[in-house]
């Protein structure tokens, strides 16, 4: 029997340039370089907004409430925060009922009375690591400065937050 | 498809239009409530953002959508439960206990304990918290800073208004 394969052709069409591109297409690729032609930047047009290609990862420790600021890269002047990521220890009786919730937020002002909550992972499995990802979705025209993770412990969950871990995967924007 | 945000007075303070799954912040300002896409240099992201925008509200009214809330909307549901759950067995399970081991030897105290016991536990309105604390402090229990940063940041967690932070 005849084996019919079929390709896509696709021809990336990348522009490399040191400007923004004036009239971007639907998933336009451009790389972006400085004045003397080193690569700077890898970019795509989503329709709207100028994409980096690749995921990036912000890494949070479970227990601290911190500001954090999030790492971009040249040129560009905000993100897209794609997930929320938790990987959790688990507590013994966690349960539907029982469990830490963790909290990403962002923390705008100088003071954590004002946290707009993004996104919140619930550890309800009862033992063993678990890791819960929620979406986030959310395109950032500029970087922000006080993402941080807090916890609240429902109905009297004994897992060790401390032991947890967040993360963020995002890309830059422009 | 839009996200709004409202700050704590229930004005409407940011707007987020979803397209091809993800929010996008359209550019408004609170004070004069005006939607001004010119703030966008790069003509393509404003023109894209613009278009999506007017497919969005062409069948809204935005008088509507864009409305503010009042302030008791957002404020009306804060965690009380939470607030129980964190005071008898989470993270502010230490001003509890000390709290409790004062009252014990003051009466004083022991009233004003009483007061905010039943405001979390059976009242749930906020006034009556307030009320417990004022009299918590003419008392003249005074709480450690460390103590203060965690109620603090545990009522504005939970959604709480100012009337019962402790300044």
């Amino acid at each position: 029997m005849p084996l019919f394969r079929r390709y896509v052709t696709y021809q990336p069409q990348s522009i490399g340039s040191a400007i923004i591109p004036a009239t971007p297409t639907l998933n336009q690729q451009w790389d972006e370089i400085d004045d003397s032609g080193t690569p700077i930047a890898q970019w795509y047009w989503n329709g709207t907004i100028w994409v980096e290609r690749q995921d990036r990862i912000l890494n949070f420790l479970g227990w601290l409430d911190h500001p954090y600021s999030v790492p971009k890269i040249t040129g560009s002047s905000g993100i897209w925060i794609k997930t929320f990521r938790s990987n959790t220890t688990g507590g013994e009786a966690n349960s539907p009922t029982k469990y830490i919730q963790y909290r990403l937020g962002d923390m705008h002002s100088a003071n954590s009375f004002s946290v707009i909550v993004l996104a919140v992972n619930e550890s309800k499995t009862p033992i063993g690591r678990g890791v819960y990802e929620t979406p986030v979705d959310r395109i950032y025209p500029s970087i922000p400065k006080g993402l941080n993770i807090t916890h609240i412990n429902v109905g009297g969950s004994n897992e060790n937050f401390a032991y947890a871990g967040h993360s963020i995967i995002y890309r830059c924007i422009r | 498809m839009i996200k709004t945000i409202h700050d704590s007075e229930g004005k409407l303070s940011g707007i987020y239009l979803l397209i091809n799954g993800i929010y996008y912040p359209i550019p408004f300002d609170p004070g004069s409530k005006i939607i001004s896409f010119e703030t966008i240099e790069y003509l393509p992201t404003r023109l894209s953002l613009q278009s999506a925008w007017e497919q969005w509200t062409a069948d809204k009214d935005l008088s509507i959508e864009l409305a503010d809330i009042p302030p008791q909307d957002i404020l009306h549901n804060p965690g009380w439960d939470n607030l129980q759950n964190r005071l008898l067995a989470g993270d502010l399970y230490l001003l509890f206990s000390r709290l409790t081991a004062v009252a014990m030897q003051n009466s004083s105290v022991s009233t004003a304990q009483a007061h905010i016991s039943m405001a979390i536990l059976n009242v749930r309105k906020e006034s009556a918290l307030a009320a417990g604390l004022a009299l918590l402090f003419i008392a003249g229990y005074t709480l450690t800073n460390e103590e203060k940063n965690l109620w603090n940041n545990a009522i504005s967690e939970e959604g709480f208004s100012g009337l019962v932070a402790i300044p």
